[in-house]
């Protein structure tokens, strides 16, 4: 095998290629389809807007990373009442080198509710189990080493065995996970399995080929039918452009950037559809300090998960991060958070996940700026504050003395006798600190054209030659960690294409 | 293109940045213009649009934050008052009711936080010495993947590690070795398709093929 990967520096002038199949996007959906195409013997590109980083690269200057790896160096928000950031990966393996590595299916009463309600029979249960086992078995989805945990997981575990609370524990997409805790700026072991070590080394053993620093501005069409993409080469001087011409176009660049690609070609739009319908699984952080030590420094980001409310949609977990994303928890800064940042060393974090039901929207604005809109509704905000309090609960059963919370107007709880009071205390979404890293839905996949802006096999209703495979052809939001279900919806929609091009070019 | 605080805005920044970073007693170290020179690193990722609202953010600041000292000190403007003051006024912005308020600063808080919490000094301080570990960490996974290499491995979801190399209650304890057993030839199974150690040599070969061939199989459009 070897790693065919392609830098700007590496050619001069602009880039013209053609191929069968170009994919825009190297992460979860992009990696997966491009594999999936490149092992049907396709003659296949892959477009990546980053550069190429591997374990060796992954520094430990955090912002330094931020820079490299995310886009807008991390610092990027969903606009409305209250603003959500959110991450983007933007190297070579997407966001699948940032995140932390959670593994779940999507359950089942959403594969029934797309199966049924979006006429998807195809993505029902029993269709999609034997791809959710291979996706699993490509990643390395399994649990973590014994011991390999930590003590900020340990006191989550605790907490909620204690009060009888279900706990599930997570799989994660690792070999030797050994508790770097430093999952969300590339893995510095190379534990985490991310594309760059799953489906990216079949594609290139298949043939494939990555380039990067390819910023896809449109797509090209002729006489209604999509057959490439050109754009910028990105961060390299002297005005320099690319352009792919294929047989297919596979668009891969996640929830934001692939609405908006169609945006700016003006593709998609005859449903109405392109942007609408974003979801984006908010999550809020909670701390809590306790009398013995928490190490903050070594385990694994997240072992467990309590499912005691999941029908409820809400999920928790605890969640270890480096001690400078710690210090951004507390929301303060200067000598106060100095102070509460000397007790590191006693403090577990965590979070809360909720399936929201709101629908966002992206969109252009003039002079084609990216306008993402997201408002959380007054049901998740509920939810929110409930998961809020049963978190501070666990931490409290585990022995807590205090749980910071992300709410503006209740930001403490001193001991289980205010939790009443934080649940009467109905905190605004304006008034609560959000995150997110779970952006899902933007082009859903429907059977109906009207409905969706995908078909069934993930082609565009109205632009024949066009087919989409990342988070954002998700029907709806799933309530859990994206990451499986994006890549057994890639592999879905590329082994169709696949099957499809091989029979055209048999007859 | 590069991107640094220029002028007064400079000044203004750097006010802000000594109002946020953190002290101790006990911690001897001034970070402020360490911390400055990173949070310019972090704007300069950020769109052109983007910097500009943190300049006219920083001027703000200047002109409009004595309204918010909850002591009402002084209406000078923030590059003219002592550090306390400048702390009391950015923690009237950053605690305001008004949410609208509160956002003007959270992208500074954010970006201060944490360019200072993630300064070896200041980490070591805290006791949180991630650098040492991560390198404790490499060492060690590289250790059980070369183990690996001599045994069955289970399939998913289980977890690799045998309880018999390393004990799960040593596991994070900082220079732990895990043991080797049972290394055999006759038992040598699967091995691990995405295995680091593995792969670096031949990213090392790869590379030097993409350069020589960078667009073997398709052609190049005239």
């Amino acid at each position: 095998m070897s790693e065919r990967v392609v830098s700007p520096s590496q050619y001069e002038g602009d880039l013209r290629l053609t191929c069968d199949v170009v994919v825009v996007g190297s992460g979860a959906g992009g990696a997966t389809a491009a594999a999936t195409l490149a092992e049907a013997g396709l003659d296949v590109v892959c477009l990546e807007e980053g550069g190429y980083y591997r374990t060796a690269d992954y520094s430990a200057d955090i912002p330094s990373m931020l820079r490299t790896l995310m886009r807008n160096g991390g610092a990027t928000a969903t606009m409305g009442r209250a603003q959500v950031p959110y991450l983007e990966g933007k190297c070579v393996g997407g966001s699948t080198v940032i995140n932390g590595g959670m593994c779940w299916r999507t359950p089942e009463k959403i594969l029934h509710t797309w199966a049924q309600e979006r006429g998807l029979p195809e993505l029902a249960p029993d269709r999609l189990e034997p791809v959710f086992d291979e996706v699993e078995r490509i990643i390395h989805a399994r649990y973590q080493d014994a011991g390999s945990e930590g003590e900020n997981n340990d006191v989550f575990r605790e907490g909620a065995t204690s009060l009888g609370w279900k706990l599930s524990k997570n799989k994660r997409n690792q070999v030797h996970c050994v508790g770097s805790n430093d999952c969300v700026t590339g893995c510095p072991s190379g534990a985490k399995q991310s594309t760059i070590f799953t489906w990216l080394p079949r594609f290139w053993a298949n043939g494939g080929a990555l380039y990067t620093h390819c910023r896809a501005e449109r797509l090209v069409t002729d006489h209604g039918r999509v057959t490439g993409v050109t754009g910028v080469i990105a961060d390299h001087p002297g005005g320099r452009r690319f352009t792919v011409r294929a047989r297919a176009v596979v668009l891969a660049g996640g929830a934001v950037q692939t609405p908006l690609l169609l945006l700016r070609s003006r593709l998609g739009g005859a449903c109405g559809q392109v942007g609408r319908h974003f979801t984006i699984h908010p999550n809020v952080k909670v701390a809590a300090r306790f009398d013995r030590p928490v190490d903050s420094v070594r385990g694994a980001h997240q072992a467990w998960q309590c499912v005691e409310f999941e029908r409820d949609g809400i999920l928790m977990a605890p969640g270890l991060v480096p001690v400078a994303f710690r210090s951004v928890a507390f929301n303060d800064f200067g000598p106060r958070l100095a102070q509460r940042m000397r007790d590191h060393g006693h403090v577990a974090t965590g979070g809360i996940l909720v399936d929201d039901h709101a629908a966002g929207r992206i969109s252009l604005l003039p002079m084609g700026i990216p306008f993402v809109h997201y408002e959380v509704t007054e049901h998740d905000q509920a939810r929110f504050v409930l998961g809020a309090a049963r978190l501070a609960e666990i931490y409290f059963a585990a022995g807590a003395r205090e749980v910071f919370l992300p709410f503006h107007a209740m930001p403490r709880l001193r001991s289980p006798d205010d939790l009443p009071k934080l649940l009467a205390s109905k905190p605004r979404p304006e008034d609560t600190e959000y995150f997110t890293a779970h952006l899902m839905g933007s082009c859903r996949m429907d059977a109906h054209p009207r409905r969706g802006v995908v078909d069934p096999d993930g082609q565009l209703w109205d632009a024949p030659g066009l087919y989409i495979a990342d988070a954002s052809i998700m029907p709806s939001t799933i309530g859990v960690n994206p990451q499986v279900t994006i890549m057994a919806l890639a592999r879905v929609v590329a082994m169709k294409l696949a099957d499809r091009l091989s029979a055209r070019a048999a007859a | 293109m590069t991107f640094a605080f220029r002028g007064h805005s400079r000044l203004i920044a750097r006010a802000v940045v000594d109002a946020m970073v953190p002290r101790w007693p006990d911690f001897e170290h001034d970070i402020t213009d360490e911390v400055l020179s990173r949070v310019e690193r972090l704007i300069e990722g950020q769109p052109a649009a983007v910097q500009s609202i943190c300049v006219a953010g920083l001027w703000f600041f200047e002109v409009a934050s004595f309204a918010f000292d909850p002591r009402f000190a002084s209406i000078r403007p923030l590059t003219t008052v002592d550090r306390e003051t400048c702390e009391r006024r950015l923690t009237g912005i950053s605690h305001h009711p008004v949410a609208a308020i509160r956002k003007t600063i959270l992208l500074y808080q954010t970006f201060v936080n944490l360019c200072a919490y993630d300064l070896p000094i200041v980490e070591a301080y805290l006791g949180a010495e991630r650098r040492a570990w991560r390198k404790d960490r490499a060492r060690l996974r590289e250790a059980l993947v070369q183990l690996d290499e001599g045994r069955a491995l289970p399939p998913v979801p289980l977890p690799l590690a045998d309880p018999k190399h390393l004990s799960p209650a040593e596991y994070l304890t900082p220079g732990v070795e895990p043991k080797r057993i049972n290394a055999s030839p006759a038992r040598r199974g699967p091995r691990l398709e995405a295995a680091e150690s593995e792969a670096r040599p031949q990213a090392q070969a790869a590379e030097s093929t993409a350069k020589a061939r960078p667009q073997r199989k398709r052609s190049q459009a005239k």
